[in-house]
């Protein structure tokens, strides 16, 4: 909401600068974004006289004017708009202006002739949208003054942001009651007087039904006749620009006036074009369209709140008027409609439309019970005075209820001490509410008592919003900051968090780099992966195709950074941890947090320098990191795809590694990648190590080299050897070499220890000749020599 | 004998200046040191001298000794040196680092955050990242068809599942089964249907925080993210409050912090504002605490929001948030 300065001191005589202004508003709980000087920003931009206009001789569409800005030779500008006539007063912008939106005015040649400036119109100005009329000004404004002067424009402006809770401040009076309370002025209530006619009966006017009170439980409307239709006073328009509004007639600028000055919303039918002379508020039922007031035909659902006259809809209740009633050239008599309507009901259709206006955000907020009442006489007072229109006496009120209660709250001031930190007093409390014009009503007890909230507080409804405004009216800031003095348990990281934390340390150790990206990719995508659309979750309003799924994998987004960075970078090694979502038939996903990682080398690289191998080594280094027996790890070759390796730690599948071979041609070569889940890996994990007794006496360590055929499982052969004796106490490869096409030599390196007693060479070549004689009838393996 | 130690020390120092390789100095070891060398010759005889005599003698010889061998050990290390030939340019060269990856930032800036609440006594917490309108909206006095719902542009999930926008559902459901006092942080991954620019994105981090317990006040709540707001920023850091609304608190309100780029005085970062929205807080409202079966009348608490991304970016002076989804190896390598 844009507060004008000017329109706050008639409600609240101040001597702050603006800027203090705005610290007290902000701290007391209304933001203010921005600080807007309309006219410092026109600062350049002058009235000129428009003397002569001359087609130009080269472009159709373009004119050549001549406009005196008051001292030295007038200026001769190219102009392309169509609304100019010779004795316009205009805004001209000379050459070195630079206009609000950045816009510098520099002397140019425009086919073939020298313009001196511009004429602006109210778009160049940042006055409003309308960028195709030039903005005429008044008859009386003087040549060569500021336009800022003209316009009213010296006004200073705050850029409020508004809760949605509070409906009570979208309005000059709801921020003025506010501002003075918070920095110790007085508001200045204004009385309003309604001049009636006497000539005039509204009843004799205008009847109005409401169908349905729970969509509408209070419709208020006064008419007022004989109005001289014309552009409203000065005053009125400048501080409905500086309220960011633009001026239309004083018809709807007064509508709009008091809607920025009280919070309420109105709406003026012509009342010669109410057929029957009959208003009634109604859902739209079987009415499927409506042309509004901008000219668009919009359609409409049977539960949206209208308003009709005897025979047809005029107007979507709360969102837009129709173009049916629209106030015209020859309106005379008005209808001023001035209402509550439920916030659900205008919530659902404007979302419905797409319709968001400054009524309709009002109307979402909540209107109080009396505001439309005090709303339509300010209205009409308003009217009389600017438009010279007679008042008909009375008032049409249709509500269900005549009056609301004042809602009533109990204070306990000790409760409200409790929560907040130190100690008030009770006057204090009485005494900062009552200038939010709560009225205290005391009892006996000295520490509670009940307050009457004022009815345009409508967000007040239980005593920790009472604990709100003493708190800001004290000023949270100048409460003392105290540490928690309270008991507290001790505590660890969740297991999966930790088990992420140390895999990220250790990957990043490893040499990977951690990436993150988003949880969502889109169809192209998993379809590159071979995947099925419905084994993924799909989101109702994707932001865009590319994130229409979520994810059941983090690869396929490794991947696209491997496509994104391969140009420059010819070795990339890449993780991520995070959530997948694999799919249930019913609840909440399956949400699993992985450990992804790829690898890619441009060059195609051979032996322990392959990325697999890279891949594994840092698998390993995982397990041994997150205290998994290294035996426990090993790798399965999946049956089903031949591109992708089981990851086993014991029994427990626990994730897989495996090729990405989209894309070869271009990359150079197939990176590698795994994925692992967390949880299964930290079930295997073991919180502690326990120690084993040194070994007293030497073990002796010996290499065998066997040709065995490329099929045979390495796992495998590792565990038929230990099976041998249970005087070997370790066994792995260190070698692998290529023997054939389809003959590998793989040497293994096997520790035998005994426990009691130091080994002898003759034992050991017995499990060794048991080795080879195993391996050779269980694996076809060949000793080699 | 007193002058035979002084003449060996005197021939011992001649000697050493002469040694031009590593057999020399051995041979000069044995002559001077050895078993049988002189110094141990002289030393052997001193205990046949009378016994007045004897305790000068020894420290002399001793002296010798000691001289003779600080002498060598200079030699031998220039003699190595030598060998060696160690070159300036060789010595300053650096040897290839260990190839270490990178930690992202926000992992980094989080782990930060977790050890400095973790250090308060606050048990870390997570949950989905798929939830229902109930946890997420409902149970958090967010009704539906509210305008206060609109502050949270939200992703849908089909089946009537949504993106959580914030952590606060996984302290509701924590909630369910613990007891006050408590103290929670909930870290994670949340969700904003909303345009990206370099100020938004639709994916980012959020730690919220929960205390529960008799007698929390707001002034806790102040102390709290004070101390924690300098932990991260150093102990110049200057906070406000102002009052702003949340629909599950009541009181809520802001924390900024004084912009640190410009001491208050306004500058591009704060927007000429001189302060830095921090986070959202307040007092949890009493509808929230019956909705985790906690009795509002006996116990009190705060919650707080923290936006990682935006505190984190503040923290190393990225101006883009989308940098951080955007898997660019030149950004990424930077931390
Ligand atoms: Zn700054």
């Amino acid at each position: 909401m844009r507060l004008s300065l000017s329109w706050l001191k008639e409600f609240v005589k101040y001597k702050e600068k603006p800027e203090q202004v705005a610290e007290i508003l902000t701290l007391g709980g209304f933001e203010v974004e921005k600080i807007i000087r309309p006219g410092q920003e026109l600062g350049g931009v002058i009235v000129g006289r428009i003397k002569t206009i001359t087609n130009h001789a080269e472009a159709e569409r373009l004119s050549v004017c001549t406009v005196s800005v008051g001292h030295g030779q007038p200026l001769k500008i190219v102009c392309g708009a169509t609304n100019i006539k010779v004795g316009q007063k205009v805004p001209v912008a000379r050459v070195g202006v630079t206009l609000p939106h950045g816009l510098k005015i520099e002397g140019r040649r425009i086919r073939g002739v020298d313009s001196e400036g511009m004429i602006c119109s109210e778009s160049e100005l940042g006055l409003s949208d309308d960028h195709t009329r030039i903005l005429i000004l008044d008859k009386a404004a003087k040549i060569g003054q500021k336009l800022s002067t003209v316009l009213g424009l010296n006004d200073t402006v705050l850029d409020v942001t508004i809760s949605p809770n509070r409906a009570d401040v979208s309005s000059v009076i709801g921020l003025a009651r506010e501002f003075a309370a918070l920095a110790g002025h007085v508001f200045i209530e204004k009385k309003v007087v309604v001049p009636e006619s006497k000539k005039f009966k509204i009843n004799q006017l205008l009847s109005v039904r409401v169908r349905d009170y729970n969509l509408c439980p209070q419709y208020t409307a006064r008419v007022v006749k004989n109005i001289k239709l014309g552009p409203s006073p000065d005053w009125m328009q400048s501080r409905l620009r500086a309220s960011g509004l633009k001026p239309i007639n004083n018809i709807v600028d007064v509508t709009n006036y008091v809607m920025m000055e009280m919070g309420q919303p109105l709406h003026a039918f012509d009342l010669d074009k109410v057929k029957g002379k009959k208003i009634v508020v109604s859902q739209a039922g079987s009415t499927k369209l409506f042309t509004t007031l901008d000219g668009v035909e919009r359609k409409l659902s049977s539960d949206m709140l209208m308003i009709y006259d005897a025979k047809d809809p005029v107007a979507i209740a709360g969102v837009m008027g129709g173009q049916n009633t629209e106030i015209s050239k020859n309106t005379t008599d008005v209808v001023l409609e001035s209402a509550i309507f439920k916030p659900l009901s205008i919530r659902k259709t404007r979302q419905r439309l797409g319709l968001a206006t400054e009524a309709s955000n009002r109307f979402e907020r909540g209107i109080w019970w009396n505001l439309p009442a005090q709303a339509v006489d300010r209205a009409a007072q308003l009217l009389a005075r600017v438009a010279s229109g007679e008042v008909a006496s009375g008032m049409i009120v249709v509500a269900q209820e005549k009056n609301s209660k004042p809602k009533m709250i109990d204070v306990d001031l000790n409760k409200i001490n409790a929560l907040i930190g130190i100690k008030f007093t009770a006057q204090q409390v009485i005494s900062y509410l009552n200038k939010l014009s709560f009225k205290s009503v005391l009892g006996s007890e000295k520490s509670n008592w009940q307050v009457e909230v004022p009815d345009w507080r409508q967000d007040i409804s239980i005593s920790a919003d009472i604990v709100e405004e003493v708190g800001r009216m004290y000023g949270w800031n100048n409460l003392p900051p105290t540490p928690i003095y309270a008991s507290h348990k001790t505590s660890s990281l969740p297991r999966i968090l930790l088990g992420q934390q140390k895999i990220k340390n250790l990957l990043m150790s490893c040499g990977m780099t951690e990436s993150i990206n988003y949880s969502f990719y889109g169809q192209d995508l998993l379809e590159q992966f071979g995947w099925q659309i419905a084994d993924h979750y799909r989101i109702d309003n994707p932001m865009n195709k590319e994130q229409e799924y979520l994810r059941i994998s983090l690869v396929p987004q490794l991947y696209v950074n491997i496509l994104k960075n391969y140009q420059s970078y010819e070795s990339i090694e890449l993780f991520e941890t995070g959530n997948v979502f694999y799919k249930k038939k019913s609840g909440l996903p399956d949400e699993r947090t992985m450990v992804a990682g790829v690898i890619y080398n441009r060059r195609k690289l051979t032996g322990d320098d392959r990325p697999m191998r890279r891949l594994q080594s840092n698998l390993a280094a995982m397990a041994r990191h997150l205290n998994i027996e290294p035996d426990k790890l090993h790798y399965a070759v999946s049956r089903s795809d031949s591109h992708v390796v089981d990851v086993m730690i014991g029994q427990t599948l626990v994730g897989w590694y495996g090729w990405l071979i989209q894309n070869e041609a271009k990359l150079g070569s197939s990176p590698v990648w795994f994925e692992l889940d967390i949880a299964k890996l930290m079930a295997e994990a073991e919180a502690k190590r326990r120690y084993k007794q040194l070994p007293a006496f030497p073990a002796v360590t010996r290499d065998m080299t066997f040709r065995v055929s490329t099929d045979v499982d390495y796992y495998n052969i590792v565990k038929a050897i230990k099976g041998v004796d249970v005087l070997i106490n370790d066994v792995w490869g260190t070698g692998l070499f290529e023997e054939s096409e389809k003959k590998r030599g793989a040497t293994f390196r096997i520790v035998y220890q005994a426990p009691s007693r130091t080994l002898r060479n003759e034992e050991v070549n017995v499990i060794e000749k048991n080795i080879i004689e195993l391996l050779d009838t269980k694996f076809n393996a060949v000793i080699k020599k | 004998m007193k002058e035979q130690l002084h003449k060996i020390k005197q021939r011992g120092l001649e000697d050493l200046e002469k040694i031009s390789n590593m057999k020399q100095m051995r041979s000069f070891e044995v002559q001077y040191f050895g078993r049988k060398g002189e110094l141990s010759q002289v030393m052997r005889r001193i205990k046949d001298l009378p016994k007045n005599e004897r305790p000068a003698l020894g420290k002399l010889a001793n002296e010798v000794k000691q001289a003779l061998n600080i002498a060598r050990s200079k030699a031998e290390k220039s003699l190595t040196s030598k060998q060696r030939e160690v070159s300036v340019i060789d010595l300053t060269w650096p040897s290839q680092p260990h190839r270490l990856g990178h930690l992202h930032p926000l992992t980094q800036f989080l782990d930060k955050v977790m050890n400095i609440f973790t250090s308060m006594g606050f048990e870390v917490l997570e949950g989905q990242e798929v939830e229902t309108p109930e946890y997420n909206f409902d149970l958090l006095n967010i009704p539906k068809n509210h305008p206060s719902r609109d502050a949270w542009d939200t992703f849908y999930v089909e089946g009537g599942m949504l993106m959580r926008t914030h952590t606060s559902p996984v302290q509701l459901r924590a909630m369910k089964k613990k007891r006050p006092p408590v103290r929670l942080i909930a870290p994670g991954r949340v969700f904003r249907h909303e345009a990206t620019d370099a100020g938004h994105e639709t994916t980012f981090y959020q730690c919220e925080g929960l205390v529960i317990d008799r007698s929390i006040t707001v002034s806790n709540l102040i102390s709290t993210l004070e101390q924690f707001l300098k932990e991260v920023y150093g102990p110049k850091v200057k906070i406000r409050v102002r009052p702003e609304y949340y629909p599950f608190v009541e009181p809520g309100m802001d924390v900024d912090m004084q912009c640190l780029i410009c001491d208050g005085q306004g500058c591009s970062v704060c927007h000429q504002r001189g302060w830095l929205e921090m986070l959202g807080s307040g007092m949890i409202h009493p509808k929230v605490l019956s909705n985790m079966n906690i009795d509002p009348e006996k116990f009190s608490g705060f919650a707080f929001g923290l936006g990682i991304d935006r505190l984190m970016m503040l923290y190393h002076g990225i101006n883009d948030v989308r940098l951080s989804y955007s898997g660019d190896l030149r950004f990424l390598e930077q931390f």
